[in-house]
């Protein structure tokens, strides 16, 4: 943590050498970050490459009332939110109104990382962003509506749809893996 | 609508996630990097533009504050000015108010204030008349009095005191009627503004050849790229500033996209560098032939940067080294074991270091105080070096000295164009301010440029001369 607080330090006096090494430490678990909310490699990268310029440009307001590594992440998806509003203005999100809730939960324990990635990837940009901030971030539909400027009702359904496509896909999978091994 | 934030599969995703890692491309790093050069760069040009203004700011000041103090110290050696007469309230505290507003002490002279009293006709006890003026060296020359009227014909009493004031003041008690009663005068003592047309005139003694010598400083913008008149394509030059060209080996492919290179070409006739701050200094030489007309010559270094927008690099694929890419200076420098990259953007820095002969003329048009000039001339230019550099660390210096053959030429005309404003001091001193245009007469690149310049600078120089 000493380490950690010397580098923050140094990045705040806009030392090279410690923005490097921040850049290091948290520049992988921030392109997990950056993928799920993009839909590609090459996406996630300026996602990440503008979050860390934003990073080291007000490192200097990082008071440490939160973790760095969690004052990162934020700027992480709020870059990638700026990159998908875009996209979400030009395809508004709307309510799924017929979002059957049949289909059980399937496990995603036994699924790679990278396939689930894969799978997220794939949703609908709208479904995407929402799915990842209720499911994953763990923000609520209240939230989720204010920061994307949306209704409630449109959060929700988006991630029930999303939920919805998630299932389906894995359930695909499961059946193709059965026929695979029989 | 179910809630399912509270069944396992949110959990399950979210724990998958936790601890994921993905590693991200080199490039990105890069740029990242290239971007926070950027705003270095920003930041400092920012500062370098603070301090420039300060170091106007303070300059202006300075030479303000010379002009109103050499002001109050010279005196005029012209003895036919005329004497204006002032009431003088205390004769106990006697001053003298300069039409600069310089307090004197009154002479002393002995008798002087009972002879004042006579000349009065004692109508007056506290109040006299005394002359103020500018007088030839220490002795003050009362040459002439307005009228003093009688009602007759006592028009003007001339005083002569060559000799002491009390003998004047006696003549005039002698030669003025007993009983004879003075008008009051009634001139206020006014401040005179510093602007106004002083009867302080220079000596007009400089009709013969004379010598003079000045150092000066200047600071400007150098565009060597700023006046392109020709985007000349070769086939073996590769283009500049392209991000199109990734990874292309130079020299070894001659059907390579004309069309792209003459794009790029073009693109760098719409303003690819962009003149920074530069320095010049330097000696002087001048004969001044007479009053309006002065010759000078000498020598100066200038120190001279622009820069540019840059994503492309010469890689050595031998040692792997990065170089600064610019078509005007490193296309020869290109063999088939370098090979043109893209890269993320950086800050491309093009230093010339050049030695300039002048020749100038001078005519004066304006003399007074500050004397204003206009000057005209042509210098001879050597390039003495020419160094491209990236502002990134990973990039390496290219330097071009005189040897190396290179893109520019060593040596090339200008013509120079400018406004001196000077301002003469202690007799043998003037310190003086000109704004310059100087221009290349010819082009300055040679065949192995992808494009003709004639390049321009403008700029400021400061200089104090001394005339023998």
């Amino acid at each position: 943590m000493p380490r950690t607080k010397e580098i923050i330090k140094g990045c705040q006096n806009g030392d090279r050498k410690s923005q490097y090494e921040l850049y290091q430490q948290y520049s992988s678990g921030m392109m997990a970050v950056a993928l799920r909310y993009s839909k590609s490699t090459l996406e996630a990268e300026d996602i990440l490459q503008e979050g860390f310029i934003k990073i080291f440009e007000n490192i200097k307001k990082f008071r440490g009332e939160s973790s760095i590594g969690y004052w990162i992440k934020r700027i992480i998806i709020n870059t990638a939110l700026n990159h998908q509003r875009s996209k979400l203005y030009l395809y508004p999100m709307v309510d799924v109104e017929d979002v059957k809730e049949g289909i059980e939960s399937l496990s995603v324990g036994n699924l790679a990382v990278e396939d689930l990635m894969e799978l997220i990837q794939d949703l609908p940009t709208g479904c995407q962003v929402i799915f990842n901030l209720y499911a994953v971030e763990g923000y609520q539909h209240k939230e989720i509506a204010k920061m994307l400027d949306i209704n409630i009702g449109t959060s929700k359904s988006q991630y029930a749809r999303a939920r919805k496509i998630l299932m389906e896909q894995l359930e695909k999978q499961s059946k193709w893996g059965n026929e695979r091994f029989q | 609508m179910k809630d399912f934030n509270k069944d396992n599969f949110n959990d399950s995703i979210r724990s998958k996630f936790a601890s994921a890692e993905v590693q991200p491309g080199n490039n990105v790093w890069e740029g990242i990097e290239a971007e926070l050069l950027k705003q270095d760069n920003r930041s400092m040009h920012k500062k370098a533009a603070f301090y420039r203004n300060l170091a106007a700011a303070v300059i202006f000041i300075a030479l303000i504050s010379i002009y109103f103090n050499l002001q109050d110290f010279t005196f005029n050696k012209d003895q036919n000015s005329t004497l204006a007469p002032i009431e003088i309230e205390d004769q106990n505290d006697q001053t003298f108010l300069s039409d600069n507003d310089v307090i004197m002490a009154q002479p002393k002279a002995q008798g002087y204030n009972d002879n004042v009293d006579n000349f009065s006709g004692g109508t007056s006890e506290n109040s006299t008349v005394a002359f103020v003026g500018n007088s030839d060296n220490e002795e003050y020359k009362v040459n002439e009095i307005p009228a003093i009227q009688d009602n007759q014909d006592l028009a003007t009493v001339r005083i002569v005191a060559n000799d002491n004031l009390a003998s004047s003041l006696t003549k005039i008690d002698n030669i003025t009627p007993d009983g004879i009663e003075l008008p009051e005068l009634n001139l206020e003592v006014k401040e005179v503004s510093y602007f106004a047309v002083s009867n302080l005139d220079k000596s007009k003694d400089k009709s013969g050849i004379a010598w003079n010598t000045n150092v000066n400083i200047g600071s400007g913008n150098f565009n060597p790229n700023s006046e392109i008149t020709e985007t000349p394509i070769f086939s073996t030059v590769s283009t500049l500033n392209n991000p199109g060209t990734a990874g292309r080996t130079t020299g070894e492919d001659a059907s390579f996209n004309n069309n792209q290179e003459r794009e790029a070409v073009e693109d760098l006739s719409s303003a690819p560098m962009q003149g920074n701050l530069s320095f010049t200094f330097g000696l002087n030489f001048g004969i001044i032939l007479n009053e309006k007309w002065n010759i000078k010559s000498g020598i100066q270094y200038g120190a001279y940067r622009s820069s540019s927008l840059s994503s492309t690099v010469v890689r050595d694929r031998n040692s792997d080294r990065l170089y600064p890419y610019h078509g005007a200076s490193s296309s020869t420098e290109i063999s088939d074991g370098k090979v043109v990259n893209a890269i993320s953007e950086y800050e491309l820095y093009n230093d010339f270091q050049i030695v300039t002969i002048p020749l100038m003329t001078s005519y004066k048009v304006i003399d007074r105080k500050f004397d204003v000039s206009l000057v005209a001339g042509l210098s001879a230019d050597f390039i003495i070096r020419n160094t491209l550099k990236g502002s990134s660390d990973q990039i390496n210096e290219l330097k071009f000295d005189q040897n190396d053959k290179q893109s520019y030429k060593n040596i090339f005309a200008s013509s120079i164009a400018g406004i001196e404003v000077s301002y003469p001091f202690a007799d043998k001193y003037a310190i003086s301010v000109m704004p310059t245009y100087k221009r290349a007469l010819s082009n300055v690149t040679t065949e192995n440029a992808t494009f003709n310049s004639m390049p321009a600078f403008v700029g400021l120089n400061m200089s104090l001369a001394y005339m023998f």
